[in-house]
């Protein structure tokens, strides 16, 4: 079994991602929201103040999104988004994968 | 899933006659002649509960009129093609003309969500929704399909 752990920064293309691990066959999907460290540091702690520039252009909010396939499905997912959502492939999107085994 | 893994010549009709979304889905499921007319009864009462939740006309003249059922096993679909049009409720309030049915044994539910991702993905594409609209015949059908599936 894979496990599969998504970073979707352009949030704006949650559903054409959704879509594609749907029609990928990845099940057990959550939605989680996410909040870059950065802009945290930046906001809370007065020495990283400077630090906001870096996450300059994006909201230092993500989308987290895990989900489980049987067999890999990655390739097949690559192939919906360069249909659907091409520049995803380019960035605005991180993909970590797991081979994990279910226990219960 | 892919829309060929289930579809074949037999499952398509390039003229479909009925008008009506109850007649449209009537003539879709008698091309799914490998399931018996109990079971068909049985699908169709599932199909129009289904529509009555909310239309499976999705806009831009498709209709992918669905559902779950315990009643066949594995996953079946058929495809019609309209061209009168077929008052479907849709989103758009627009007419369909490109229907696909598909039915799936609850047990088959991933396998049944990826064939409706897919559908919705490949019918996403103006350029081949037109050349289906005006297929000449079910192996045209199937060759558009090939190139996109």
């Amino acid at each position: 079994m894979i496990f599969y752990i998504f970073i979707l920064e352009k949030e704006e293309y949650l559903d054409d991602l959704l879509e594609g691990m749907i029609e990928a066959e990845i099940e057990g999907i959550s939605i989680i929201d996410g909040t870059e460290a950065k802009k945290v540091l930046a906001e809370d702690i007065p020495i990283f103040a400077g630090i906001i520039h870096a996450i300059e252009g994006q909201r230092g909010k993500h989308k987290v999104i895990l989900g489980v396939s049987e067999n890999d499905t990655i390739e097949d997912l690559k192939k919906i988004l360069n249909d659907i959502a091409p520049c995803l492939l380019n960035s605005g999107l991180r993909v970590y994968k797991f081979r994990v085994e279910q226990d219960i | 899933m892919k829309i060929l893994d289930v579809l074949d010549e037999r499952h398509i009709e390039i003229n479909l006659k009925n008008t009506t979304k109850e007649g449209v889905i009537d003539e879709l499921l008698m091309l799914l002649k490998e399931i018996p007319e109990k079971e068909r009864v049985i699908i169709r009462r599932e199909v129009m509960e289904r529509e009555a939740i909310k239309s499976t006309g999705i806009g831009h003249g498709i209709g992918v009129p669905h559902t779950e059922t315990d009643s066949i096993e594995g996953i079946h679909a058929a495809l019609g093609i309209s061209k009168k049009g077929v008052d479907f409720l849709s989103l758009d309030g627009e007419p369909v003309y490109i229907l696909i049915l598909v039915v799936a044994n609850r047990k088959l539910n991933l396998k049944y969500l990826s064939l409706l991702a897919h559908v919705a993905r490949i019918l996403s594409k103006e350029k081949i929704v037109e050349r289906l609209k005006n297929a000449n015949s079910p192996n045209e059908v199937m060759e558009i399909l090939k190139e996109v599936d």
